[in-house]
């Protein structure tokens, strides 16, 4: 389970996650974060306080990204921990998401 | 002159005192009177006498050889050069062996430290490594003085170490091995030097071998039973061994192996009729002559039963027999029209055919094999033929027409849009043309899924490891693999890093769908959709699910690439857009104009391979390949076979095993195969 912090400035916003990306977080990242999103058409992702995931929360987030950027939005993931970018690197996210979510 | 200085009471006293030192007289002497006596007043500042007395003349040498002259002679040089009286001890030996002049000198005889001492100088020795050095009882390390006076002794260290040996008998107790490290002994000795005034003392040493006893080595055997077989030469030499080293000094004797029971064909065995195609030097391909199948006539002896020889036995080397391995009875079965003779020795044919002999396990069947002869063109007036046994058409099969036979298709004209299946082997005189055959157990749907199983077997395996591989990383965690099992992980491997691995799933799953009824596909194809194809509920909960599906996948792979069966082949001088699968060999007298190709065996082509898609399990052997203009040709080989062409054309692609070449330019001389590295080479 994870909270989430969203601030924005008019078209920008930032998302920090602290907690655990995993099942848990379905209906938040589903019912809540992603409709919320929406509205901006940048946003940022913190991951600086994220340090587990399951293969759950890593489908949620790609179909959270995926359908953000179906709809025109920038992306971009920041300070992930390198345990979980040891993750994502053995499942080459970057490959299904796009390179540019990670250039910084 | 030497002199020499006396005191006395008196002068007289004095000069006594001096002569008698001198041991001569007034007469030989010069005499100096340095001091006067005084008597001094009331006893006190008495001196005494000081005189000076030197010796005239050395004294003269007497003449003689014998060794009491010699050594006066020497006595008297002596008491000339200096005054120390003559002391036993490191006395000169006076024998003419001992050169040059030995006064205030030192040198090593036998090993032992000799010297001549002089007054006002001392000849030295410095003990060198090894060297321990004791002067008059006490240990010296650095440089000395020698005398006659010291006593010298020189410690060794005796190094010493035995052989070391042991007497081993193998499992089966037929061979009995002697293990040896010699052992030595090594002793110093002071080295001999001659006469010097400083000596370096340096040793030098001697190794001596110990061996080991040939009545211990005996007693040993013994002790462990050995009785048989004993070489007594490997033991002489192991007495004598200088270097380690094994030595077998009991050997049993092996039993001799007997036969089993089989039978003799006395005709061409399909084994034998498997013949390889030549490769001439400019590439080009040149095989012979296939031959023609076997035939008989009814009463003809086919073949002859072999009864089984047994062995005999040997000795291990305690002396116990070791018996040969069992032999076994021939398990034979008798197939159609064919009869054993009452003692059972002879095989006849009861009927005229192809006689034919296949094993299977320690099963020989042996049977004539029956032949239907269609004397025309199979057409829709024929109709299609069914057959079980060998089929001769001597038409073409024509259009849409099916000819099916267990055993052998030979067919003298061609093959037109029609399809044909053979149980052992197919001989087509002349052209396939747009048709679908299929030689051997399997079919054409195996030639196009086999390419794909392969690619699904290393894929899953990877598939596999990296679901491992995830699961142990730190920031990982498996807690929903319990309530989802491990579909949502492994559908984003399937979005990334595994796409390929669906893509080949889907390509599977199609051509299983579009006509098959081959049971072991179906399942398979299930299977696969199960676990891939059905997010919903994914027949994939475990790692171990995942292990399964592999299995299933390796096991398939297998019983496919490796299908039992006696020698099957196919032969034809063209195909034009034809789908070919053959369990076995499949020879082309001419070439193929994209054909999709599958052989269990080895591919031969005598001319060209123009288009299509080409697979051999044991290898391609082709004159020439692609055309200019002409679209790609694809040839394929595991990766222990090779790819042989002549001359290949730009637009050719070949694989072996999984590295894939495209040729950029036209190549001749082409041997594709994977180097000890695994990296594919050309030529």
């Amino acid at each position: 389970m994870f909270r989430y912090k969203l601030s924005a400035d008019s078209d920008h916003s930032m998302l920090s996650i602290e907690g655990d990306i995993d099942i848990d977080g379905t209906e938040l990242i589903e019912d809540e974060i992603t409709p919320a999103l929406m509205q901006y058409s940048s946003v940022t992702i913190d991951m600086g306080e994220v340090m587990f995931v399951d293969s759950s929360g890593i489908g949620l987030l790609i179909k959270m990204i995926e359908t953000l950027k179906e709809e025109g939005k920038t992306i971009k993931m920041k300070f992930i921990r390198p345990e979980v970018n040891e993750v994502f690197e053995m499942l080459q996210i970057q490959d299904i998401i796009g390179n540019e979510v990670f250039d910084n | 002159m030497p002199s020499i200085v006396s005191r006395g009471k008196t002068v007289q006293q004095a000069l006594d005192i001096a002569l008698e030192m001198l041991e001569t007289t007034k007469e030989n002497v010069f005499i100096e009177i340095m001091e006067q006596e005084s008597r001094g007043l009331l006893g006190l500042g008495a001196k005494q006498a000081v005189v000076r007395v030197t010796l005239k003349e050395p004294p003269v040498v007497q003449e003689g050889t014998d060794s009491e002259n010699i050594e006066q002679a020497l006595e008297s040089i002596r008491l000339y050069t200096g005054y120390e009286k003559k002391i036993p001890g490191n006395r000169i030996d006076g024998k003419a062996e001992i050169e040059g002049d030995l006064a205030g000198k030192v040198w090593i005889q036998e090993g032992v430290i000799r010297c001549m001492d002089v007054p006002n100088q001392y000849p030295l020795i410095t003990p060198m490594k090894n060297v321990v050095l004791f002067k008059n009882g006490v240990q010296i390390e650095k440089t000395t003085t020698v005398t006659e006076r010291d006593t010298f002794n020189v410690e060794f260290k005796e190094e010493c170490q035995p052989p070391v040996w042991n007497l081993s008998l193998d499992d089966k107790k037929m061979t009995a091995v002697l293990e040896l490290q010699p052992g030595f002994k090594r002793t110093h000795y002071l080295k001999d030097q001659s006469p010097g005034i400083h000596l370096l003392l340096s040793v030098d040493e001697v190794i001596t071998p110990l061996f080991i006893e040939m009545q211990d080595v005996l007693n040993e055997l013994e002790a462990l039973g050995v009785c048989h077989g004993i070489v007594h030469e490997q033991i002489a030499a192991a007495c004598n061994a200088l270097a380690p080293g094994s030595f077998v000094v009991a050997r049993g004797q092996e039993p001799l192996q007997g036969t089993n029971g089989y039978v003799k064909p006395l005709f061409q065995s399909d084994e034998e009729q498997r013949v390889m195609p030549k490769e001439r030097e400019d590439g080009t391909i040149d095989f012979r002559e296939i031959k023609q199948f076997p035939s008989v006539r009814e009463g003809v002896v086919i073949a002859l039963v072999v009864p089984p020889e047994e062995g005999t036995p040997g000795i291990d080397v305690t002396g116990n027999q070791v018996p040969p391995e069992p032999v076994y009875d021939l398990h034979l079965k008798l197939g159609e029209d064919v009869s054993l003779l009452e003692d059972g020795s002879k095989i006849v044919s009861l009927k005229p055919g192809r006689p034919r002999l296949f094993h299977k396990n320690r099963m020989s069947e042996i049977a004539i094999v029956p032949k239907l002869v269609h004397g025309s063109d199979v057409d829709l007036l024929s109709g299609n033929i069914h057959f079980q046994g060998d089929v001769e058409i001597l038409g073409s099969i024509q259009d849409g027409m099916r000819v099916e036979a267990d055993g052998s298709v030979t067919v003298r004209g061609n093959v037109n849009m029609a399809h044909v299946n053979a149980g052992q082997a197919l001989w087509v005189h002349s052209n396939l043309i747009s048709s679908v055959i299929s030689v051997g157990k399997g079919s054409a749907v195996t030639a196009q899924l086999h390419p794909l199983l392969s690619e699904l077997d290393e894929k899953l395996d990877l598939l596999r490891n990296a679901v491992i591989q995830i699961s142990k990383a730190t920031a990982f965690k498996a807690t929903d693999f319990e309530k989802k099992g491990l579909y949502p992980l492994i559908k984003v491997l399937l979005q990334g890093k595994f796409k390929l691995l669906l893509e080949k799933i889907y390509e599977f799953n199609k051509i299983i769908s579009e006509g098959t009824d081959e049971a072991h596909w179906i399942e398979y194809g299930a299977a696969l959709r199960k676990a891939f194809l059905n997010p919903v509920s994914s027949s994939l909960n475990q790692i171990k699910d995942l292990d399964y599906l592999y299995e299933e996948t390796r096991k398939l792979l297998h019983s496919v690439q490796t299908q039992e069966q006696d020698h099957v082949s196919c032969q034809f001088a063209y195909a034009l857009n034809s789908s070919v699968y053959c369990q076995g060999d499949v020879y082309i007298q001419q070439g193929c104009y994209n054909t999709k190709l599958y052989s269990g065996g080895m591919l031969s082509v005598q001319d060209y391979l123009r288009g299509g898609d080409y697979y051999a399990n044991e290898g391609i052997r082709v004159s020439e390949v692609g055309s200019v203009g002409g679209g790609m040709t694809k040839l394929r080989v595991p990766a222990d076979a090779e790819i042989h062409i002549g001359k290949a054309m730009e637009a050719t692609i070949i694989q072996v095993g999984k590295q894939v070449r495209q040729l950029t330019q036209e190549t001749a001389h082409v041997r594709a195969r994977l180097d000890k590295d695994g990296i594919l080479r050309l030529v």
